[in-house]
């Protein structure tokens, strides 16, 4: 059917609440922070044009390179612990145990609770003088392998990256809704041909859910690499800048009226963010896409 | 064509909707906040006449009341002396107080605010945008300055001079003026003393408060072995009470004039020595601690000595261990070498900043505020009822906390007063300096290498 003039205009007037919507909030912002990243700018006076100054400095700075490290490392993490683990979940309580909801349930609660109240909990775990970790240390025997976790250069990284690495219900439940989603006759056919669990989950289960399992390395990746909340309320990047990720690299760049070189910085988070997604997605593309 | 049209229809009232729900929460919030004004301060029964006079005076000015519509002239004010700070409760009777003085004429809307990096990101970014309330509080000098650079900033150099220069301790309101101009009213005081759990100490067998860091350190060993924390540092956020400690060891290396030199100065790289070795002593979760941290081990007695400003009294009385603050005993800075002993930290924590108003019934609504909230008898209840010491020359004689009352002795006694390292130092420096401590604590770098960081950010 021949679409007229008419049609069109509807269709445009449809989509244009979404399109001012999106220019506002995301366009502009974007271009915004481009163009301001060339400006030597306290956000509050006048900024003076700079050119490539404030890039020149964020790259001679070695926290950045370090806090970019750190997100990269986040987003492999999340990536390929976080979302395997909520695969592996996803694929148990698809098969439907006893007690499918109410563990369902379990794995999604922290999702529901505040960023604040988890951070807090896993610090009072993570204290050196009355946290709960070092008091199972000295409870078995191993009081000399109690440490400031938080505060040693050695373990805070991997403290702070490791707890949330078990939050995986988001995940779980996209993926779970994928699962339900396959037609039941590819199963029958798949049991009649003699394969067992494993193998219906490895040749049916997960190439059939292959897009969801995309966006959910594209969400975990993203999440990665924005992460900020985890890091300021454990440790805000310390001790001396070990668990520094670039959204709080950038957030102290503003601290100190730096809304020049905090521009540069999220530049760069946005080039490195893109260059993620386009990964992820050429990874789980297929030819007949 | 029907169906086009009610589709057509609808995305309008759904553009229109969207727009109306971003509009009009001014009108809601303005309905809120007046329940605030039913409060009453018994002060101001006392105070009537004098209010009536003012009243009548702001009429005179304007020629109507308030805003000339009948209506009030509200002032916004984000307020940080809210929740556990301890000064909250007395402040808010204050502002009460106000808004029913002033009832009809005047009103002050507060907009809670309890965490300071926050309220801090709060305020620049209602100046960046335009959007300056009309009243807030600033710790630093650098803010204002470049608040008042964006032509934010009412000049209240007349008001003050005219009307209450005589309410200012010496000098507070020279000190604080930019260009020969006032853009800043200097409020709260930072008077920091050092305080003894002198129950732990004599448990410990340390008989004497320590007068120099020689003594302090043996101090230190004492507490150690009797197996209580004997120094309280942190190095989260702004290191707040190990950047105090650092302080007084870069007044006693280095004297009054310290920071005159800037960190040229060598006494600066000598204080981070005697920093570095206090972390000696303190406790193991002091590398990533926090104020909470830092707080904790003192109120509840795992910690013997301890330093903060005068307004954490009210603190350690209400959230301190039964007799902690009978125990608890102030000094002023130690010695080095023999030299530079008996200082004490003093800087301004709090200054009023005001937006520059257009509207005369504003300006002379903030210059109500101003009158009222530096009234001596006022700033001394809230001084009294916190702990808190104020840029007002009110009558410290009838302060009758006995920890206070030594405090106010002992800096007005002091040897020398030296401001501390983040109040003397650029927004940057005070910035990297956590970071560069924790290094300097992990042994990543010496004492100049941490110097080094903190020059390597200004």
């Amino acid at each position: 059917m021949k679409r007229t003039r008419r049609d069109n205009v509807g269709i445009l007037l449809f989509l244009l609440p979404a399109l001012l919507l999106f220019f506002v909030f995301f366009v502009f912002p974007v271009c915004f922070v481009g163009v301001m990243s060339l400006f030597d700018w306290n956000g509050i006076t006048s900024a003076g044009f700079v050119g490539f100054e404030n890039y020149a400095k964020i790259f001679g700075d070695k926290v950045f390179w370090s806090s970019l490290r750190h997100n990269v490392i986040w987003a492999l993490a999340a990536c390929c612990i976080q979302v395997p683990l909520a695969l592996l979940m996803a694929l148990i309580l698809s098969k439907k145990p006893r007690f499918w909801k109410f563990f369902r349930t379990v794995y999604f609660l922290p999702q529901v609770i505040s960023g604040i109240a988890i951070a807090t909990l896993w610090a009072a775990v993570f204290n050196s003088e009355f946290g709960l970790l070092n008091g199972i240390l000295k409870a078995v025997g191993m009081g000399d392998k109690a440490t400031n976790w938080l505060g040693n250069p050695k373990t805070a990284f991997v403290c702070v990256l490791v707890y949330g690495l078990f939050y995986i219900g988001y995940y779980m439940v996209i993926l779970m809704a994928g699962i339900s989603g396959i037609d039941e006759t590819y199963y029958e056919a798949a049991r009649i041909d003699g394969a067992n669990a494993f193998q219906v989950d490895l040749h049916i289960t997960i190439p059939l859910i292959r897009y969801s399992l995309a966006t959910c390395m594209s969400l975990a990746a993203v999440f990665g690499l924005r992460t900020f909340e985890q890091v300021y309320l454990l440790t805000n990047g310390g001790p001396a800048n070990r668990t520094s990720i670039l959204v709080l690299y950038l957030y102290k760049q503003m601290n100190v009226n730096d809304y020049g070189g905090a521009n540069a910085s999220s530049m760069m988070l946005i080039l490195v963010g893109a260059i993620v997604i386009v990964g992820v997605r050429k990874i789980f593309s297929s030819k007949d896409d | 064509m029907k169906k086009k049209t009610v589709a057509l229809l609808l995305v309008a009232a759904m553009g229109i909707a969207s727009l109306a729900g971003c509009g009009n929460g001014k009108g809601e919030n303005a309905d809120k906040n007046t329940g605030g004004t039913e409060a009453t301060d018994e002060k101001d029964a006392e105070q009537d006449a004098d209010t009536d006079k003012d009243a009548e005076a702001d009429e005179d000015k304007d020629g109507e009341t308030g805003g000339g519509s009948g209506e009030a002239v509200t002032l916004t004010y984000p307020c940080i002396w809210v929740g556990a700070d301890s000064k909250a409760e007395v402040w808010a009777q204050m502002i009460a107080g106000f808004n029913e003085q002033y009832k009809g004429q005047y009103e002050i809307q507060v907009e809670e605010q309890t965490d300071y990096d926050a309220y801090r990101d709060k305020i620049r970014t209602l100046v960046s945008a335009k959007s300056t309330p009309d009243i807030f509080t600033v710790d630093s000098p650098a803010d204002i300055q470049m608040f008042a650079e964006a032509g934010e900033l009412m000049d209240v150099t007349a008001y003050l001079e005219e009307k209450l220069a005589d309410r200012f301790v010496a000098s507070a309101i020279d000190s604080a003026k930019i260009d020969g101009k006032n853009y800043s009213v200097p409020y709260e005081m930072a008077v920091v003393p050092m305080m003894y759990n002198k129950k732990l100490l004599d448990a410990a067998g340390v008989e004497a408060i320590p007068t120099s860091y020689e003594e302090l350190f043996e101090a230190c060993e004492k507490l150690k072995e009797s197996g209580v924390i004997p120094i309280t540092q942190m190095t989260n956020d702004n290191a707040w009470t190990s950047m105090l400690w650092y302080s007084y060891a870069v007044a006693a290396c280095g004297g009054a004039d310290v920071y005159e030199k800037g960190l040229e100065d060598e006494a600066f790289v000598k204080a981070a020595e005697l920093l570095r070795k206090m972390f000696d002593y303190t406790s193991s979760d002091a590398v990533g601690a926090d104020a909470s941290v830092v707080n904790g081990h003192f109120f509840n007695e795992r910690a013997a000595i301890y330093t903060n400003g005068s307004w954490i009294l009210a603190r350690i009385q209400s959230e301190g261990v039964e007799g902690l603050y009978d125990n608890l005993v102030v000094g002023p800075g130690l010695s080095n070498e023999g030299a530079n002993g008996g200082a004490y930290l003093n800087s301004i924590l709090a200054y009023f900043v005001f937006k520059k108003q257009d509207d005369p019934n504003k300006q002379a609504a903030v210059e109500a505020f101003l009158d009222y909230v530096t009234d001596p008898e006022r700033v001394l209840e809230l001084s009294a009822s916190s702990g808190s010491l104020f840029a007002i020359d009110y009558d410290t004689a009838t302060i009758s906390d006995p920890v206070q009352v030594e405090i106010v002795k002992q800096s007005s006694e002091a040897a020398f007063m030296v401001p501390y390292f983040q109040s003397a130092m650029s927004q940057k420096v005070v910035s990297a300096f956590p970071s560069a401590l924790e290094s300097l604590v992990l042994d990543e770098v010496d004492a100049q290498g941490f110097v080094d960081m903190l020059k390597n950010a200004e």
